[in-house]
């Protein structure tokens, strides 16, 4: 196989080389920190939403 | 034959490091999403319990508002502390600094309502549900208060 050939054939594999380590990481046990993150800000969303919900139907009432 | 694509080389390996480096996680990152997470999930649980609870008569509307109240400060600020966290691959001291003023009011209104909060609850059992709730959710955030405190000193 001829330098250019490799080349090419690393050209052509380096992004899969690099989604199969990154797939290989999360396989190990670490989570990537993006994931959490996704959990952690679409529940403090759907939390927030659901504390506002609550007050707004259930607001002080004032005395005239 | 081409010839040796010469100028691709450093982009190609510049694009590996990349691909590679991005799949690695600053630990202290990864322990603040992971504290911001559990927070959010002991939120979930408390006003789930108190939204219930209030449904089946349990608990008033006035022991619940206080509670509801502190909880729209946690849900808020935990929603800015990620939305900063997300944009960063490493805690820097610019970040975890912003963090700190967000997290710090919102840890203070936590500790009091863990003193006053469950008090107007009448139900035992529910009362102490709720404590506990709260005193996790104190726990999450000392520990991202704790984390963030650590990267704004060192100043990395």
């Amino acid at each position: 196989m001829g330098l250019t050939a490799l080349l090419t054939l690393i050209n052509s594999l380096t992004p899969t080389i690099g989604t199969v380590i990154m797939l290989v990481k999360n396989a190990n046990g670490t989570t990537d920190v993006t994931m959490i993150l996704d959990s952690a800000e679409a529940g403090f969303t759907d939390n927030l939403k659901q504390a506002q919900d609550w007050l707004s139907t259930h607001q002080k009432k004032t005395t005239p | 034959m081409r010839p040796l694509p010469v100028r691709r080389i450093p982009a190609v390996f510049l694009l590996a490091l990349l691909v590679v480096l991005s799949g690695c996680n600053d630990p202290a990152l990864t322990k603040l999403a992971k504290a911001l997470n559990d927070t959010q999930i002991a939120m979930k649980g408390l006003q789930t319990s108190l939204i219930t609870a209030n449904q089946q008569g349990l608990v008033s509307d006035g022991a619940m508002r206080p509670i509801m109240e502190v909880c729209v400060k946690v849900d808020s600020a935990g929603l800015q502390a990620t939305q900063l966290t997300r944009q960063l691959t490493k805690l820097d001291k610019v970040t975890s600094t912003q963090i700190l003023g967000v997290l710090t009011p919102v840890i203070a209104a936590v500790g009091s309502a863990v003193v006053t909060g469950p008090l107007q609850i009448t139900n035992v059992g529910l009362r102490d549900k709720v404590t506990l709730a709260l005193q996790t959710i104190q726990t999450g955030l000392n520990t991202a208060q704790i984390i963030v405190a650590a990267t704004a000193q060192k100043g990395t």
